[in-house]
């Protein structure tokens, strides 16, 4: 697994490296079976 | 786990719930989560980049079935599915400079994120795992 290739959309629909996001600290990514 | 983000707050961490329906799906679900960022992954290469399981087996069986009545009895219903019904979620801590801390891969519906132990990775609670070795689980 390559972590710089995880990435997610945020709420607007841009894509959002998961690596970048931790590199002001530690980030706990829950990841969901679905919404609602 | 949203309930427990004062915990992780303090443990230095901060919380992010991905999803995988459509970015208006993920707003509107955002709504019910005041402070916490939530994303979303309607391709699902994430999960399939993190070995999060995927199928009717692991959403479909007895155990998930139990989660389902418990959480019932508990009074919390599921209205609807907004994105894969058949992927599995987990539950990843990433470090900086992209360092795999922690990472939960749910086997079935009815598993929950096991936040003691991702926190016990950041010295909080239980002993911290070893350094360098990510928990995998």
């Amino acid at each position: 697994m390559i972590v710089q290739e995880l990435k997610a959309l945020d709420l607007a629909g841009r894509s959002v490296s998961l690596a970048e996001l931790a590199e002001s600290g530690p980030v706990l990514f829950a990841f969901l079976r679905h919404f609602g | 786990m949203a309930g427990r983000l004062d915990e992780i707050r303090a443990a230095g961490a901060r919380l992010m719930l991905v999803g995988n329906g459509s970015p208006g799906q993920a707003a509107k679900f955002a709504k019910g989560f005041p402070g916490v960022t939530v994303l979303t992954d309607p391709s699902l290469d994430t999960y399939r980049a993190l070995g999060l399981r995927r199928g009717v087996g692991a959403t479909l069986n007895p155990g998930s079935a139990l989660s389902a009545v418990g959480a019932a009895l508990r009074g919390n219903r599921q209205t609807s599915v907004e994105g894969d019904p058949w992927q599995q979620g987990g539950l990843l801590l990433l470090g900086p400079g992209g360092q795999v801390l922690y990472l939960q891969r749910n086997r079935g519906a009815g598993d929950r994120p096991d936040l003691d132990r991702a926190l016990a990775v950041l010295g909080v609670g239980r002993k911290p795992v070893r350094r360098g070795r990510p928990e995998v689980t």
